[in-house]
């Protein structure tokens, strides 16, 4: 059995793919391209109807490319908590983004509450729904080796690609320690599923304090490992005179990939990219709700 | 023969401490040595072994003195990027050392950082992943691999650099029995191929290395107390015992007979001491004892009530996993259990189902009659307590004080603790863990692991659970301050607290449980009191469990009269009679 056959997920920044994903035959730089094309979309996009397609747009593509999605639902639930503070924002405080004759659809005692801060409210929440899932969605798909090779070949520095790609793995670890950390505190009777929704955003404090010290604890250790392990070797070493620090890096060379598909892929993409700055300019993805 | 490395007059103190942490040390290890660094944590093993590839001192601040050479070079001019080439170095937990997401990129990281090229990087790759046994596993995530696997991956990251030295600090303290066995066969292979040209091993566990080590230094405060080779540092055991090493059971045994002119060496492996005492024992120098007295006490309070019951608990976690199978249990109140099996046997799943962590897929865990998958949880927790392994988990108040009042907040909350009596649970707490009063205002991150461990106890127990479960009560402590955790734990037993611990340290099950369970892949293979658990030898191979050595040898002399369920030195000794 060859080792290709024994790994039947890679380890993504995120979760897992599943090996077989067709995630796995997109070259390393057409991922690059979909972070950037797929975090623009929303940013480029007003109209939440757009953005919200988009959002489940990119959940199918996670189930197509066989990512593990059991850690994406979790960040959908934040989400929804987000939700209650957008919705609380633009409802007492919405008359600085309801424009100069704002409609009034109901009053709460003093409070008027505006039809355009409510659409406001509305796009602000979809956008960053549409974001988080084009994250999610690049964050389960791509493994360290593919932005490491993929920074080789955009020539960025070893020591620069290699701090990048460490900053991103250290987003998964952080989730595992998070759920360790949470069993803990609920070891001392705090179950963030038993507060009140909002309560949940002033719990998080609990959690985030030992995660940040447990993440500078790993990151303290993670940075004496890259030391012993020779990171930023002078390129002449009195054993290895003879050798100097080669171009090519063994990830570059072996985990580098490009097909005709990614070709495809990445004109498509900068011809929608293109296609969307020109509705845009039209007025076409505009909020209607605002 | 020129030294490998060669330390003249070493001194060595951190930045933000008054105290040196080394103090005069002078050494010299030789080409093809192997040699085992021991004490008690805090003596400065680790401190030491960070001078030979150059992390002490351009890595860590502090005040050096002295000189560290390494092949010739002085350590305090030559970058540490340079000393890797000759030095490779591992260290304790296996998860911090992963920088990157395939075996394989992990093992490359190294030579492709001395400049090699890739095909000479791929080369190099594959010959450490071979070396240590993991060529199938070249493309996992390092993360996703069992302890044992993880450590070895951390061994063919520094392997596949070729140094000249290697060195493994304490390699095995955070691994199951199983692991363990893995990186001591892998480290003997190491020795036996030659695929290093020196070894260094920092440990505490001395069982294994005693058969294959050349060389031990004993530190303490800073200071060599003792340099020999193998056989001459452990010819006096007592003296190693009174500065705060584990002994292998053997040697321990060996030496008491020593002592009583009845063998004129110490033993070192377990063959030899078997074939010694089998000796001793046709000779009638020694006899079994027929009065033998059990040394074990029983629990203090052990009532009738029923403090756990579990029935047919299956649990499956969210990604699929099925980690319990179907377990049936009662555990009563003033029990001392020991949970044993190796990762991913179901031990912590099981835990932290009777703490009310996680909730049943199906089946049901009763906590004193009530059901874990309706009782809100503070009302759980002021019955069962669970201390997490690392106490950083938990900790997040910036003083001591609220630390230990958090969980009681929660318990007020919930009218299951009164305003007045949280002053006087807090005093009550701190008392029996040994936190000092007047730190309580100090801020916990300040604070040593082993005084955070501490007060992570405290706040446990000053909400006063009548069941407390402790993970891996030992992991990362010395022997006087394991014996010292589990002393503690014992009287708080005594008391009348049920106490339940997981852990893979054999000789900690032996010396304090009262009853085993071991478990493997989700179900329960041995449950009854421990003499009788780790004497089954046969069915505990299914759970990777390994009895300690004493008990393995009274076993081997069951021909002589011994009985096979002998747990420690003392109830070995005193089954013995010398005529």
């Amino acid at each position: 059995m060859s080792a290709q056959q024994i790994a039947t997920r890679y380890r993504t920044f995120f979760s897992y793919v599943d090996a077989r994903s067709i995630a796995n035959r997109m070259s390393p730089i057409t991922k690059i391209l979909i972070l950037l094309f797929f975090n623009a979309y929303p940013i480029i996009i007003d109209n939440p109807i757009y953005n919200a397609l988009f959002g489940f747009f990119n959940i199918i593509l996670m189930k197509i490319f066989k990512a593990t999605l059991m850690h994406v639902e979790k960040y959908f639930k934040v989400l929804m908590t987000l939700a209650l503070f957008i919705f609380v924002s633009v409802i007492f405080f919405g008359r600085s983004v309801a424009g100069p004759s704002p409609t009034v659809i109901a009053t709460i005692g003093p409070v008027e509450v505006y039809s355009q801060a409510l659409g406001f409210g509305v796009m602000v929440y979809v956008r960053m729904f549409a974001l988080v899932s084009a994250m999610l969605l690049w964050l389960s798909i791509t493994t360290t080796s593919d932005l490491m090779s993929a920074f080789e070949k955009m020539n960025i520095s070893y020591v620069a690609r290699t701090y990048l790609t460490m900053a991103f793995r250290f987003i998964g670890m952080f989730d595992s320690d998070f759920n360790t950390i949470q069993d803990a505190q609920k070891a001392r009777g705090l179950d963030i599923k038993s507060q009140p929704l909002w309560r949940r955003p002033f719990v998080f404090g609990y959690y985030l304090i030992p995660l940040v010290a447990i993440t500078i604890k790993k990151a303290i250790d993670a940075g004496v490992t890259m030391e012993s392990r020779a990171f930023k070797a002078p390129l002449k070493i009195k054993l290895l005179e003879e050798k100097a620090m080669l171009k090519e890096s063994y990830v570059g060379k072996y985990y580098w990939r490009y097909s005709g598909s990614d070709t495809v892929i990445i004109v498509t993409l900068v011809l929608a990219f293109i296609g969307l700055l020109v509705a845009r300019f039209y007025g076409l993805v505009a909020n209607p709700f605002m | 023969m020129e030294p490998v490395i060669e330390i003249e007059d070493l001194w060595w103190r951190y930045e933000y401490s008054k105290d040196w942490v080394l103090k005069g040390i002078n050494l010299k290890i030789n080409p093809e040595e192997f040699v085992v660094i021991t004490g008690p944590n805090d003596s400065g093993k680790s401190s030491l072994v960070s001078t030979f590839n150059g992390l002490i001192p351009h890595s860590q601040r502090g005040a050096m003195k002295g000189r560290v050479r390494v092949l010739g070079q002085d350590t305090a001019s030559t970058e540490v990027a340079a000393l890797c080439a000759f030095v490779g170095m591992t260290f304790q937990d296996p998860e911090t050392q992963f920088l990157l997401s395939r075996v394989d990129e992990e093992v490359a990281f190294g030579p492709q950082n001395l400049g090699y090229r890739p095909e000479e990087v791929r080369d190099k790759v594959s010959w450490a992943l071979e070396m240590t046994r993991l060529s199938e596993f070249r493309m996992k995530d390092p993360v996703e691999l069992s302890g044992g696997q993880k450590q070895r991956t951390a061994l063919a990251a520094t392997l596949a650099m070729s140094p000249k030295v290697m060195v493994l600090d304490e390699p095995t303290s955070m691994l199951d029995p199983i692991g363990k066995d893995e990186i001591m066969e892998i480290i003997t292979s190491m020795k036996r191929q030659r695929l290093v040209e020196t070894i260094i091993v920092v440990e505490h566990h001395l069982e294994e290395l005693a058969r294959i080590a050349d060389r031990f230094i004993l530190l303490k405060d800073g200071e060599i107390l003792l340099d020999a080779p193998t056989e001459k540092f452990f010819s006096d055991p007592d003296f190693l015992i009174e500065n705060g090493v584990r002994v292998p059971d053997v040697c321990a045994i060996s030496g008491y007979l020593k002592k009583r002119n009845l063998l004129g060496n110490i033993t070192l492996s377990l063959e030899e001491a078997v074939e010694s005492l089998a000796r001793l024992f046709s000779e009638r120098r020694i006899m079994p004892n027929k009065k033998r007295t059990d040394t074990r006490m029983p629990p203090a309070h052990l009532g009738d009530e029923t403090a756990v019951e579990v029935d047919n608990l299956h649990y499956v976690y969210p990604d699929g996993t099925v980690a319990l199978r179907g377990l049936d249990l009662k555990i009563r109140k003033g029990e001392f259990i020991a949970l044993i099996g190796q990762n991913g046997s179901g031990k912590t799943t099981l835990s932290k189902l009777i703490a009310g962590i996680y909730k049943p897929t199906s089946g049901s865990v009763k906590i004193f009659g009530m059901d874990t998958r309706v009782t809100p949880t503070p009302r759980l927790i002021s019955k069962v307590g669970y201390v997490f392994q690392n106490p950083d988990h938990q900790i997040f108040n910036d003083t001591i004080r609220k630390e230990l009042e958090f969980g009681l907040r929660n318990l007020l909350s919930f009218g299951l603790v009164k305003e007045e009596e949280i002053e006087q649970r807090i005093r009550e707490s701190i008392k029996i863990t040994g936190v000092p009063e007047d730190i309580l205002d100090e801020h916990p991150f300040l604070m040593s692991k082993g005084m955070r461990q501490r007060i992570a106890v405290a706040s446990v127990l000053a909400m006063k659970p009548d069941v407390l479960i402790v993970d891996e009560p030992t992991t990362g402590q010395d022997t006087p301050q394991s014996i010292d955790v589990m002393n503690f734990l014992q009287r708080l037993n005594e008391m009348g607290h049920t106490i339940i611990i997981i852990t893979h340290e054999m000789w900690i099950v032996a010396r304090w449980a009262r009853r085993t369970i071991a478990l493997a892949e989700g179900k329960i293979l041995l449950d009854g009191p421990t003499n009788e658990v780790l004497s089954n030898t046969e069915v505990l191979k299914k759970t990777f469990v390994r009895p300690t050595q004493v008990t393995l040898l009274s076993q081997s002399l069951r021909e002589y009269g011994m009985p096979g369920d002998i747990l420690t030195v003392d109830e070995f000794m005193n089954s013995i009679e010398v005529s």
